[in-house]
Parts: C-alpha cells; structure tokens; sequence
C-alpha cells in the first residue's frame, strides 16, 4: 500500500475573531471521537509558536506536537515572541517542509491559519487540499471571506471552498448568509461554494473560550456540539484529495 | 640621480655641504616611516571622498564608478548584475518625533544592517538621505529579489523605542547582455521598481517582471460589496450607513444615495 494520505483541511476566514480556532478545535476533537486520528495546526506564525524552534532548528518537529486531552494530537501557538511575525517566504516552505512528515501518520489535518489575506495565509491554504472558510453574520466577515475565496481563486485558481456560518440565530439565518456569499461567487467568480452548515450561536461558546474548554468535550448536550457534529460527519465523507 | 661618495668630493665642496648641513638625510631619519605616513594620509584623503562620512559606507561617486565597471563586465561576459534601490519608509516622521540623532542612530543600525545581511561581494552604498542603493554582481534579479526581501524584512524589524511604522521598500533591477541603454538607464529602472514598491503600500520589494497580480482586500469590488450584502436591512445598515439598496442593485442604491443628498 502507498503511503497514507490523511485529509489535508485549512480554516480560514478573511476576518479575524470570526471563531476560526473554535472551529477547528471543536471539529478535531469530534473526529477524534469518531475515532479518527486527528492533527491539529495553529499556522497563525504571527504569535509564534511552537513551529518556531522547528524552523530555527532548535528541535524536532515530533517534539512540537501535543497530544490533547481531546483526543487529538495539536502543534498550538504560544503567543509573546515578536520575530516570527513576519516570517519569509522560505520560512514557511521550512515550516510545511517540516510538517509534511508528520502527516502520514493522522487521517485528518487541519490547518488553522491566520487572519487577513498575507502570504503565509495563502500558502498554508494552498498545502491543505480542502478550504473551510468561517464566517459569521458581520458583512466584513462576509466581504473577507470573499475576498481570500477571490485570491485563492484569481492567482492560485482554487474553486472548491466548503463554508461554516458560524454563531447564527438558527439554521435558516445560517442558509441565508450563505445564500448571500454563494450567489456572489457564482456570478463574479463563477463556481459555487460548498454549504458544510452553520454553527448556532450559543453562551456555551464565550464560556467555553473563557474556560479553555474544548465545547464539544465539556458540554457534549449542547446545540454548538450538535452542530458541530452534523459538520464532522461532513468533512467524514471527504476524501484525500478534492 | 648620481650617488657621490662625501670622501670623492673636493675639501671646498665638502664645506658648502656642512653649510647645508639640515637638507642631509641622516641614516636614521626613516624615510620608509614617512613615505608610509604619507600613504596612509594620502589613503584616508582618498576614502573621505569615496565614502560616506556617517555610515562609513561607500557614497554616490563610488557607486556610479563601480556600476559602470559591473556593466563592462556584464557586457563581456553575459553574466548579469543587479541593483537594489533601498528607500526608508516614514523615516521623516522618526526624525521629526525621535530627533535627528536617534534619526542618524537608525541610519547606523540600517548601515550596519545591510552590511550583515549582505555578501561580501556586494557594494552597499549611501545614495542620498534615507537613499542605499546596492550593486550585486553576478547575481540575476531572482537571487536579488530574494536577497531584498532579507534585507526589507530585517530592516523592518530594527527595534524602535516608538512604535513607529519605518520600514523599507526596496525596488530591484537586473542589468544582463540584453539590456540597452548605460548605467543611467539601470539606476532609472531601479527607481521605478522602488517607486512602484512605494506606491503599492511600502514596506516591500518590487522588481520589474513580478507578477503584479495581488489581489487585496480592497480589491471586492463595490458590485460585489452589493452582492454580499444584499439581504438583510441591519446588516446594510451596519456597512453603507442607512442606506438600503433596492433588490441588491448597486445602481439603485446609489441612486437613493443621491436622492438623499
């Protein structure tokens, strides 16, 4: 047999603070249920992580990896150092160079990268072979989003996007939002996006943020865990490549 | 010159010559010591003309110099050279807010920045003010791109007191057998790759043939912002100030937009 290929995933999102990390967090633990294995990426370099001694070749990339008490494995970020925030083009060939060795060994990568549309956003987005974008019912949130969709588009000619509403009113506000965004990519881009389906917006969340938690471990009843759920049997049927 | 012995010469001779006595080198008087000296003086005079006097990097003169001599090399060998134009970003603003001494402090540190950066081949030269422009021979424009985006990103991360946005933008130019024109050109094209660099939001590098093609967050146009925000009446709201287009159309929101005024 070849060697495994696991399900290489980016969450983006144009915005910031649209709830990128909750998103990936909460889908690795619940693949994780489902017995997968998981491996989760925080590529926001920006507050230098863990990647940074593996680049400057302070340590093993094995060495930078986590295992959770989710279930899933994490490389996190730590935030404080200043010098990664910019980090040059061979830097981050240095950073998937170093993890690609890793991914054999895991049936589902997510990559969670930063927010804005900065080279090393759009690079990690082009490693991972399917793009979640996260959104929520801000019009910046909307009108970023579209714009990564439109670069990856434009220079890279990437046309397969899966988008997640997050903290909606319910389900219908959920399906309009994307409505909004999916129409507009069919008429200016010309390609349809993906609905995976919306993350109902919940005080279980900010609480959970708060606390450190990962929402679909601690309340596991919840309406957010549920949702969540419908999402990772989603990304389940996904295969290696797109 | 004739070399006479003091014993070959006539008593009378030898008189006027004790007269003269203070024009006669001793054997002790090290003439190899002053010849040195005056070398060294004569070195030093030669380098305050060649270099610049803050930075103690190579000025104007030098570089117009030794680019002619990089593009008679090119020329004979087909190898191509490049040049960078470096320009500081809002070092005004550090000079006006910080003092021109902690102004001068920066150019030191950018000086002694490139030199670190650089390899020991390249000439790194003071060109005006905030102006470096440096020669990398034998190096083609994709190697010196490479090497300019090294020196933007380490410029841009010299520690400041202030938190003020300096930085450098950097235009890159290559110069190979095809090239037309002479060194005026070269330094012309530099500069506008510089000015490009500029205009497209500093702190970066430009050079001719880079794919132009980023695409930024501006760049969703005004029909598209429309498309996005088409349903809701409070998300439009929130976006466009109070004004709802009709059916998502830009043209007749526009439209209301002028009504109103």
């Amino acid at each position: 047999m070849d060697e495994h290929i696991p399900v290489i995933a980016s969450v983006a999102s144009g915005k910031g603070g649209v709830g990128k990390t909750f998103v990936t967090i909460n889908l690795a633990a619940l693949l994780a249920k489902k017995g997968k294995k998981v491996l989760a990426v925080d590529c926001d370099l920006g507050l230098a992580n863990t990647l940074k001694d593996v680049i400057f070749g302070n340590s093993n990339v094995r060495e930078a990896v986590t295992a959770t008490g989710a279930g899933f494995d994490l490389i996190a970020g730590s935030s404080g150092v200043k010098e990664m925030a910019q980090p040059l083009y061979e830097k981050i060939q240095l950073v998937k160079d170093a993890l690609r060795p890793l991914f054999p060994s895991y049936d589902y990568v997510l990559l969670d990268t930063g927010a804005g549309i900065s080279e090393m956003v759009l690079q990690f987005n082009l490693m991972a072979y399917r793009n979640i974008i996260v959104l929520n019912r801000e019009l910046t949130s909307l009108t970023d989003a579209y714009a990564m969709i439109k670069v990856l588009y434009q220079i890279f000619a990437r046309d397969c996007f899966s988008v997640i509403v997050n903290s909606t009113a319910n389900e219908k506000e959920g399906v309009k939002i994307f409505s909004q965004i999916d129409a507009t990519c069919r008429k200016f881009l010309g390609f349809p996006l993906e609905y995976l389906g919306c993350i109902t917006g919940d005080q279980a969340v900010p609480r959970s943020i708060v606390r450190q938690q990962v929402l679909a471990i601690s309340s596991p009843q919840s309406v957010v865990t549920r949702d969540c759920d419908l999402l990772s049997r989603k990304i389940c049927s996904w295969a290696p490549t797109c | 010159m004739v070399i006479t012995f003091i014993e070959e010469l006539s008593e009378a001779d030898r008189d006027a010559l004790a007269s003269k006595a203070h024009l006669v080198m001793e054997p002790d008087n090290d003439l190899l010591d002053q010849v040195a000296k005056l070398k060294k003086e004569n070195n030093h005079l030669r380098s305050l003309t060649l270099t610049d006097a803050l930075t103690g990097l190579y000025n104007t003169r030098f570089f117009t110099m030794q680019l002619e001599i990089e593009i008679a090399r090119t020329r004979r060998t087909g190898q191509p050279s490049s040049m960078m134009m470096i320009d500081l970003d809002n070092f005004k603003l550090l000079n006006d807010t910080m003092g021109h001494v902690h102004g001068n402090r920066f150019l030191l540190k950018t000086a002694s920045t490139l030199r670190e950066q650089l390899r020991p081949t390249d000439i790194v030269c003071r060109y005006g003010g905030d102006e470096f422009a440096v020669i990398m021979p034998a190096t083609d424009i994709y190697d010196a791109a490479r090497i300019a985006t090294r020196l933007q990103q380490a410029i841009a991360s010299i520690p400041l007191k202030k938190l003020l946005p300096v930085s450098a933008s950097i235009g890159v130019a290559e110069y190979s057998a095809a090239s037309k024109g002479g060194s005026e050109e070269f330094v012309h094209q530099a500069d506008m790759a510089l000015y490009k660099a500029k205009k497209n939001g500093k702190n970066q590098v430009f050079y001719a043939g880079k794919p132009e093609k980023t695409v930024e967050l501006d760049s969703v146009t005004q029909e598209e912002k429309w498309s996005l925000a088409r349903a809701s009446k409070w998300r439009t709201e929130q976006f466009f100030g109070g004004i709802e287009p009709h059916n998502g159309t830009g043209n007749s929101g526009r439209a209301a937009l002028k009504k109103r005024s």
